[in-house]
């Protein structure tokens, strides 16, 4: 109990089904506070189902789940909120009202820690202190001049600013982004793997990043889980991994399809 | 010939099934078309359809003591008939909103998910929730007028709530699919932040599906000018309440004069609420 108590994250034996697919096969891991871990594997591999199982979005089918130190089939609703509340997430569409502002959305980042009334009041009648949070926030992630701007009228890099700064609007303990990198070019995808290890070190946040690109995880996170068919295929120090472990990681995804 | 042999297709025998029940019907409640042929009808129908080409412009009492009174009572007609529709449609807009939340399968899965099985719970209070609204919409609004009317006597609250009950229903249907039907994404993406049921509800769907709703909501209260100026004839004092006074007395050049006065109402209203939406389409592409 007190080494899940001390992690970030913990999971002994977890298994997640759905109605007739197995997503997650008896998953054991520890993250520590302050870690930065990237998951890798081929598409359908249970990396979504793992980022949404450490965000308390996903309930284990058996095994047991430990988040920030509390364990997750015990968790009430208010308690669910709260774990949430303090896990940010960037989604991999980022998932931003697209009739609100800049200023708004980022706002929504807080409704885990605030009642209906309050949360009403913050988003659509913003104090002078909240709109000079949020426009550090943005200034943070480089785009400060778009605080009033309809989310709809950026660009898809713009929005996943605004997504990251929605997260770090919630003060959260630890970060997960899914597939940061899948729908944005190629220098912008390395802008944003720095921009989330910089800012996952400046406020020791823990992270965990779901990613393909091999080059982008082995260069900014020191730690990484593969994952295929539902299963850990390694987990070791970036620097542990070898080209051919990457081969055979993706590799063994396209016999398995062949075969089956 | 050959074409002969397909004529309307398989449709026909469905169609000449139709027909059949229509004259079958038509015996069963002895509809006598020979009414129709009668001189005393002809006259009476005569009468009212040539009153069309001159609606009348003041009281055809001819009274002087009333000259110019008339025009100035179908202004207070439409002003009262476009006032009790906006306060059934405003009381009807919060309990479709209330309707739509507690009658969407979203709301109630929410409560379920993720941490209890209570999904056969919630789904029978789906269902309740549903079967309420049912009822209450498939009730008349002139129905419920007459129901409030007798409870609580003839006071303007009577007519709105008449009107508001089957409206909020239709209302909360109509939204409670649109929120249904709302890309998931959004509301997933603020439950993921710690938001309870209500705050997606509000800050992530709401948004997203409000130009829908407020074009529909437009289109609502087109039907309710038309349902407020008929429970006139119920005692509300509305545009039906003075035109079922001119009937009564066969005053047909008056009757003529309100009914293009709400013909007029709508039709202004159509034009106004077709710009609004255009531009709130629009406004929502760019």
């Amino acid at each position: 109990m007190s080494t899940a108590a001390q992690a970030a994250f913990r999971l002994r034996d977890v298994t997640v089904r759905f109605a007739d697919v197995v997503a997650l096969v008896s998953i054991s891991l520890t993250i520590a506070p302050g870690e930065r871990v990237g998951f890798v594997g081929p598409s359908g591999a249970g990396k979504t189902t793992l980022l949404r199982l450490l965000n308390a979005n996903q309930q284990a089918t058996s095994g047991e789940v430990f988040l920030l130190g509390e364990a997750l089939e015990q968790l009430d609703q208010k308690g669910l909120r709260e774990v949430r509340s303090a896990i940010g997430f960037v989604p991999q569409h980022y998932h931003l009202v697209p009739s609100l502002r800049v200023l708004q959305n980022v706002l929504l980042g807080r409704l885990g820690q605030q009642g209906f009334w309050a949360s009403l009041r913050s988003v659509f009648c913003s104090r002078e202190t909240e709109q000079v949070a949020v426009h550090a926030l943005l200034e943070r992630v480089g785009i400060s001049e778009k605080l009033f701007a309809k989310v709809d009228t950026l660009s898809g890099g713009q929005q996943q600013r605004v997504a990251i700064a929605r997260a770090l609007y919630q003060a959260p303990k630890a970060l997960l982004a899914d597939e940061p990198v899948a729908s944005v070019d190629p220098t912008r995808a390395e802008a944003t793997m720095a921009l989330l290890t910089t800012l996952a070190e400046e406020q020791n946040l823990t992270l965990g990043v779901s990613l393909h690109d091999q080059r982008l995880a082995r260069a900014f996170l020191p730690r990484l889980i593969g994952v295929r068919g539902g299963k850990i295929f390694k987990d070791a120090p970036a620097t542990a991994w070898t080209d051919s472990d990457f081969e055979e990681l993706y590799h063994l995804e396209k016999r398995d399809l062949v075969e089956s | 010939m050959k074409g002969a042999q397909c004529w309307l297709g398989p449709r026909r025998f469905a169609l000449l099934g139709i027909l059949l029940v229509g004259v079958l019907s038509a015996w069963l409640i002895q509809l006598d078309p020979a009414l129709l042929f009668g001189k005393a009808q002809w006259h009476q129908l005569g009468d009212f359809f040539k009153a069309a080409l001159r609606p009348a412009m003041t009281y055809e009492d001819q009274n002087p003591a009333t000259e110019g009174v008339f025009l100035g009572e179908i202004w207070v007609a439409l002003y009262k008939t476009l006032v009790y529709t906006a306060a059934a449609v405003g009381l009807s807009l919060v309990g479709g909103l209330v309707f739509g939340l507690i009658g969407s399968t979203r709301a109630w899965l929410a409560l379920a998910s993720p941490a209890k099985p209570l999904r056969i719970v919630s789904l029978s209070g789906l269902f309740l929730v549903r079967l309420v609204m049912t009822a209450l919409r498939s009730v008349h609004e002139i129905i419920w007028a007459i129901l409030f009317l007798q409870a609580l006597g003839n006071v303007p609250l009577a007519a709105v709530i008449a009107i508001a009950i089957p409206y909020s229903a239709t209302l909360g249907k109509v939204f409670s699919e649109l929120i249904d039907e709302a890309p998931r994404a959004t509301a997933e993406g603020l439950r993921a932040n710690g938001a309870s049921a209500l705050q997606v509800y509000v800050f992530g769907l709401l948004p997203t599906v409000l130009p829908d709703l407020f074009a529909y909501l437009l289109y609502r209260f087109e039907c309710g000018l038309r349902s407020a100026a008929v429970l006139g004839f119920f005692g509300a004092p509305t545009l039906g309440y003075y035109l079922s006074l001119s009937w009564g007395e066969r005053h047909f050049h008056e009757v003529w004069a309100y009914l293009y006065a709400l013909l007029a109402l709508i039709v202004v209203f159509d034009l106004w609420s077709g710009a609004v939406r255009q531009r709130l389409t629009t406004r929502h592409a760019a």
